[in-house]
């Protein structure tokens, strides 16, 4: 699909001729040619949605005194591509951990979130078996690179997959959990297994997925069914994804305990003796779902309404705007306190926590960490874990998405302006937190792309997190949400349970929106254009606004007369400058953007003017700081 | 001397201190009024700064103004902030240093020993100066290892009774550099080291605990409202200028006479101490 194609309805409605033929001619040339290879990124035909893509039979044996799974599994792939399939590639993500060498440790300097890599206590994952169950042909490959995160498994010739044949393979393997770091890992007797067991690559467009897991980035899957029979010393409280099927308890003082999930593109689990759970039935966008919270017993049960408080705050607000939440529970995870790399990430229908903040008078409350990123983890419920977008390659169409949808959220729960802080005078917005961010390091760095090519994870984040969210409130707020919100759940009833890419979104929202928005997505999207704008001069007849941009945005202005008589008026914002005379009395104030809604801006504090500005707001100003210095001058003086 | 008297004294000897609160107060809010002028002079969003979401657009007026490599008055602002404020805080630790010796000397007992006020600020305020610069130290010193040591106990005892044990300890510190104050007054010593000794004992006594408990409640009071004032109904307003103004002013000088009463209580409690020393005149 090529970017000309995606500028607008008519011009969809031309080529689309143009594109049956072009998809026809690649289905012969495919049913005719060579079986297909790895390619580092596919530009053929979207896979349709599927939920059978991808479906594994778990087994884990956990070995708590070497912090090891055992573990099997019957991984089955169904070829929903039109392409003839003459190899698969498995990611084994925990390689990543095997030593301070890996490509992934040389990205991040055995850093992450704050948590240092302990090269004492390693991950590593080694495959022991790789058969196909049905001929009981070996396909493990005879030299395996013990650091690759990702394995080619060539297939015999015979044993090609067709399209829309299924293939099973027989699997056994040992993974080494590491000290708690980067997700997944042990401290002490907590366990937090995610990318725990090998997993196959994504084929989508025409292309497997073959790129290794490198710091900066998360992670890509299809869609499937999955079983899960855990087994853990039998004082282990057990959370996995899914909905718990029942459990054994066996002769050696162990307990399996049996999960099952549907539709689902991961599945992750924890164990630890150190958890109580708490369950609550909540309805959210009209469908019941069950959440079960699993927390350290040392944390207090009050705060328990703050986890589920935020988790129907957000199922139900998501669920409305883009679709209902799909699976029948949610698993909430606190993570033990010594265990803080394995908070803060999204599995499906499993959410892993922070710990509240501790501060003395329930102060800590007043942060709102906890709700911030329980909304945020449930927003990944949707992107990617329903539109299962590759995170690595274009990581904002999840992280961006989650924390534009958290901004919503938490706006609508607690305030705009108060949503992360609010402590007596001391108020601070989830919008300001991303502009901050933005402003520092994203303004000048492209959206749409690839997670390992920012210059840092400062870059990284803020670019994915914050100029995503700027980027999509910005499009929301010059849409309009009446507009904009159904022309994204049109996106997610398009693109659930495929793999959706940014032209993908662009091409939803242009039809939902009904216009072309290449002029939006080439420049703020892609590229690393600016939107700019400010009062030039102005008088009492007239103001000048100015474009100083390189990104031309529909734009309100406003003008404000002796009488507090406003007059707006629409401007494309395509030229360099606009002239506003005044309509009925003299002008008084000139405002661009009086509703904020360019959230990309960079610089929004010069959008407006007073003609004559009266001097009361900063002397009352000057009243109060006075009042604070003295006080703090009193203070100061120390006995 | 009655309360009546007591509190009239005290509220007269509070205006210097508060005055001089005033004028020092004046050098940072100027300079970062100046800033602040020619940042958001006739930008409509300046109001907003004394709205609840006043935080949300410091926010934004800094990072801009990193975005942009500078903004104008942005400068000053942080000047006032960085330079302007501590600068002030030293100099009114010196101003109190003087102003202190005079309202001791005032509140002294028995008006023919007394000095008038400004000998006593004269008389007093190098060794009121070294007290304060070592007493700023110890409380510094003191209060950091006893709150590392109470924190300490927070595996057995709540966070709350934790912050209360560590302000109550603060209270007490501060008292003592206060008793000390007072003792030079009293015992006509220019001996810092001597006295803070001397009010180490007497701090430590049931009464002047409870006092310096009690004394530090209406300070913290007075530190609170400064941080809480009423909110800003319209900032266009001549009337919410006004309160505004007001408010502040009788907070800050609320704090000054505070101080004046901690003052006094110190002279009062030093009145018990038994050990008596030879008046020295100093120049």
């Amino acid at each position: 699909m090529t970017r000309s194609s995606q500028t607008g309805p008519a011009g969809r409605r031309r080529i689309a001729p143009v594109r049956a033929i072009i998809l026809v001619g690649l289905l012969v040339a495919v049913s005719l040619g060579p079986i297909r290879g790895a390619h580092a990124q596919g530009s053929g035909t979207a896979a349709p949605a599927s939920v059978d893509t991808a479906s594994y039979d778990l087994t884990a044996n956990w070995n708590a005194s070497v912090n090891q799974i055992a573990g099997t599994a019957t991984i089955t792939y169904r070829n929903h591509s039109a392409d003839t399939l003459g190899e698969l590639y498995l990611k084994l993500y925990l390689n990543a951990f095997r030593s301070e060498d890996t490509l992934w440790m040389r990205e991040s300097n055995g850093q992450h979130r704050g948590s240092d890599y302990d090269p004492h206590q390693p991950g590593w994952i080694r495959l022991e078996r790789l058969r196909l169950l049905d001929t009981g042909e070996d396909v493990l490959p005879a030299s395996i690179d013990p650091d690759a995160t990702v394995l080619r498994v060539p297939l015999p010739a015979a044993r090609a997959i067709r399209p829309d044949e299924t293939v099973r393979l027989d699997v056994a393997w040992t993974s080494q959990l590491p000290r708690v770091f980067a997700r997944t890992g042990v401290a002490g007797d907590f366990v937090m297994a995610g990318q725990w067991y090998p997993k196959l690559a994504v084929y989508d467009r025409g292309a497997w997925d073959t790129e290794p897991w490198h710091a900066n980035a998360e992670f890509f899957a299809d869609f499937g069914s999955y079983s899960l029979a855990l087994t853990v010393p039998a004082d282990y409280v057990t959370g996995a994804t899914g909905t718990r099927q029942g459990s054994v308890t066996n002769p050696n003082g162990t307990v399996t305990v049996q999960y099952r999930a549907d539709s689902v593109s991961d599945v992750a689990w924890t164990a630890w003796p150190g958890y109580r759970m708490a369950t609550t039935v909540i309805e959210a966008a009209g469908r019941p779902v069950e959440l079960e919270l699993l927390a350290p017993r040392t944390m207090s049960q009050s705060e328990d309404k703050r986890y589920f408080g935020a988790a129907q705050g957000a199922l139900d607000r998501l669920g409305r705007w883009f679709g209902a939440y799909p699976w029948p529970k949610l698993t909430l995870v606190v993570p033990a306190p010594d265990a803080p790399g394995a908070g803060g990430m999204e599995y499906p229908s499993l959410v892993t926590l922070d710990l509240p903040i501790s501060a003395p008078f329930n102060l800590g409350r007043g942060v709102r960490l906890v709700e911030i990123v329980t909304v945020h983890e449930i927003a990944h419920q949707w992107v990617p874990l329903q539109l299962a977008t590759n995170e690595a390659r274009e990581a904002w169409l999840d992280e961006g998405f989650a924390d534009y949808a958290t901004t919503r959220v938490m706006g609508e729960m607690f305030g705009p302006d108060r949503s992360v802080v609010e402590l007596g005078p001391f108020r601070l917005g989830y919008e300001e937190v991303h502009r901050t961010q933005y402003l520092l390091a994203a303004v000048n760095q492209p959206l749409a792309y690839p997670s390992w090519q920012y210059p840092d994870f400062v870059a990284y984040g803020a670019t994915v997190y914050s100029k995503g969210t700027m980027v999509l409130l910005t499009l929301e707020r010059t849409a309009g949400s009446e507009r904009f919100l159904p022309a994204m759940r049109g996106h997610f009833d398009r693109w659930r349970w495929r793999h959706p890419t940014t032209a993908d979104l662009q091409g939803s929202l242009e039809a939902g929106l009904g216009t072309s928005l290449d002029g939006f997505f080439r420049p703020l999207v892609y590229g690393t254009g600016v939107a700019e704008y400010g009062v030039g001069s102005a008088s009492a007849t007239q103001a000048t606004v100015e474009r100083r941009g390189d990104v031309a945005l529909p734009i309100q202005v406003a003008t404000v007369d002796a009488d507090g008589r406003v007059e707006r008026q629409s401007w494309s914002g395509d030229a360099a400058r606009l002239d506003v005379a005044a309509q009925a009395g003299e002008i008084r104030r000139v405002q661009v953007d009086p509703d904020g809604s360019i959230a990309v801006e960079p610089l929004r504090l010069d959008d407006g003017r007073d003609l004559v500005p009266s001097p009361l707001p900063l002397a009352t100003l000057a009243a109060r700081i006075l009042g604070l210095v003295q006080a703090a001058l009193l203070a100061g003086l120390l006995g | 001397m009655t309360a009546g008297r007591l509190v009239g004294r005290t509220l007269r000897l509070a205006v210097p201190l508060y005055l001089s609160t005033l004028v020092l107060g004046l050098i940072p809010t100027s300079i970062a009024m100046l800033g602040l002028a020619s940042l958001a002079g006739d930008r409509p969003w300046r109001g907003e700064l004394l709205g609840p979401g006043w935080l949300n657009l410091a926010t934004e007026i800094v990072m801009e103004a990193v975005y942009a490599k500078g903004a104008p008055g942005v400068s000053l602002v942080l000047a006032a902030a960085v330079i302007g404020v501590p600068v002030a805080m030293l100099a009114q630790l010196a101003v109190y240093s003087l102003l202190a010796g005079g309202i001791l000397e005032a509140l002294r007992p028995g008006a023919d020993s007394r000095l008038t006020f400004w000998a006593g600020c004269r008389t007093w305020f190098w060794p009121s100066l070294r007290l304060s610069m070592l007493g700023g130290v110890l409380f510094l010193l003191l209060s950091a290892t006893l709150s590392v040591l109470v924190g300490l106990l927070a595996r057995w005892i709540s966070q709350e009774v934790v912050l209360v044990l560590q302000l109550a300890i603060q209270a007490v510190i501060l008292g003592w550099l206060e008793l000390a104050r007072a003792l030079l007054v009293t015992r006509s010593t220019r001996s810092v080291g001597g006295m803070l000794l001397a009010a180490g004992r007497l701090a430590l006594r049931p009464l002047p605990v409870m006092v310096w408990l009690l004394l530090g409640l209406p300070t913290a009071g007075v530190l609170l409202a400064a941080v809480l004032p009423p909110a800003v109904g319209d900032p266009y307003s001549v009337l919410d200028l006004l309160v505004a103004l007001a408010f502040g002013q009788a907070v800050a000088f609320l704090g000054a006479w505070t101080r004046v009463i901690r003052l006094a209580a110190a002279m009062r409690l030093t009145q018990a101490a038994p050990v008596p020393a030879p008046r020295v005149r100093a120049g």
